[in-house]
């Protein structure tokens, strides 16, 4: 039989293939920015299948939580219709409010620092299988203007930012991911900080910042937003908040949990604002 | 013959291709506490105990190779691991009988945790963090729990696909 002996080479073959993907990681370590013809040809099969499974999984959860919530959500119903209400109020008042800062402004000669950032509605069609990481792709890519390092949002708060696009998706590492660091700023205080992913704290879903100075007044509840100083992220975008604070005994410093405004365990939609921001330097 | 090798291969590949679907998208829906099980260990593991070394080499650089692609910082480092996972299991192929249970749910806890070990060393301790034991309790022994229990149940879905798959190329050799 032929099979037989071909597998003297089997080890041979098999460790010049390892050789080969040894060389493609030292080749791919420090950047992989350009998305290979590689890579982009089996996007083309491989996203749309993706997109079809997320869908009808996303439809069929989405089927199951509605019958079994009916009732919550006859209540939860009512209470949004109040808060609508309210919020309509408020925000008349905040128009206005709006107007006069507006006018104020051009009086100082201030810039917009918090203006309107274009943005792109997307939907997350894959998340890394693992369990260490915390990437995930959505379903618009270089095709619909996403570029590397735009910041993608959910709802009210900051989910991360887009680390490798092709043409028919792009990849987000999002900000509870170990990897990643935020500068971000005590509102209430004006004090910076920096927000990190801990995969530690993932499945509570929650963010640390790390290092806060001892004479800072912390309290719960206090809202973090990104700071100025960032390069990828635009300031005033709204993280999250403090919900537990820490004192840290070995280095004199505190230790703030924050509870993310994005939330994380069920995203399935999300916003890219397109248009990517260059720090002050 | 022809017939027999495409039903072999493109089964073969087919299972592949779902399983990294099913598992970048709706495995998600079935998480526990935030970990998933590892599904391309368990049909890497499979093809290599059910098909031999060959096989699981290439279902473990395949599956590796698309997941560095779609999610991976670097390309090669899963694919690099998962095939010589496949490879190494292979070499048991032939020596086992396959309706037990023990050796395929012994050999897919030691292949995940090997898997999690190396991600842990060296993606996160380079990094400095060193708080080993949260990682161990928190991710590596959940998802290694989790695996073997849902590698338990596919395990005998898959040894029933093959052994089929597997009859009707003896028919066909046979006829030959």
């Amino acid at each position: 039989m032929a099979r037989r002996k071909s597998k003297i080479n089997a080890t041979n073959m098999v460790a010049i293939i390892a050789i080969v993907f040894f060389f493609l990681i030292i080749v791919t370590w420090e950047t992989r920015d350009e998305v290979s013809p590689v890579e982009k040809s089996i996007a083309y099969v491989i996203i749309p299948v993706q997109k079809g499974v997320t869908y009808f999984g996303d439809w069929l959860v989405e089927r199951v939580d509605f019958v079994s919530n009916i009732k919550e959500l006859e209540q939860l119903n009512q209470e949004l219709l109040e808060q609508v209400d309210e919020l309509t109020y408020e925000n008349q008042i905040l128009d206005q409010s709006k107007l006069e800062l507006q006018r104020l402004r051009q009086l100082y000669e201030l810039d917009d620092r918090y203006a309107d950032y274009p943005k792109t509605g997307a939907r997350v069609i894959a998340k890394d299988p693992g369990n260490w990481y915390s990437v995930f792709t959505i379903d618009k890519g270089s095709a619909d203007g996403i570029e590397v390092d735009m910041v993608v949002l959910a709802g009210a708060g900051l989910v991360g930012k887009i680390i490798d696009v092709g043409p028919n998706y792009a990849k987000v590492r999002s900000i509870i991911d170990d990897n990643s660091s935020v500068s971000g700023i005590i509102v209430r205080t004006n004090d910076l900080c920096t927000v990190k992913g801990d995969l530690t704290l993932f499945n509570e879903g929650y963010l640390a910042v790390d290092y806060i100075a001892d004479d800072i007044n912390l309290v719960i509840n206090d809202e973090i937003t990104t700071s100025h100083l960032g390069t990828v992220y635009p300031p005033g975008i709204m993280i999250g908040k403090v919900i537990r604070i820490e004192d840290d005994p070995n280095t004199l410093t505190q230790i703030a949990y924050i509870n993310p405004y994005a939330d994380f365990k069920n995203l399935q939609e999300v916003l890219v604002i397109s248009q990517q921001w260059l720090g002050d330097e | 013959m022809n017939r027999v090798k495409l039903m072999r291969y493109g089964s073969g590949s087919l299972l592949l291709f779902f399983t990294f679907i099913l598992q970048s998208t709706i495995l998600r829906s079935i998480e526990i506490r935030g970990i998933v099980p590892n599904l391309m260990i368990i049909v890497i593991i499979s093809f290599g105990l059910l098909r031999g070394k060959i096989d699981g080499a290439i279902a473990g650089a395949v599956l590796g190779l698309l997941q560095d692609i779609y999610f991976g910082d670097v390309i090669g480092f899963f694919a690099l691991i998962y095939m010589y996972i496949g490879f190494a299991t292979g070499h048991l192929h032939m020596n086992f009988y396959k309706d037990s249970m023990l050796i395929p749910i012994g050999v897919m806890a030691a292949a995940d945790v090997l898997v999690n070990l190396l991600v842990f060393f060296f993606t996160f301790l380079f990094r400095g963090q060193l708080h080993f034991h949260l990682y161990l309790g928190q991710i590596i022994i959940p998802e290694l729990i989790y695996t073997v229990f849902v590698g338990f149940l596919l395990y005998q879905g898959l040894y029933m696909i093959n052994s089929s798959i597997e009859e009707v190329e003896w028919s066909k050799e046979y006829e030959e």
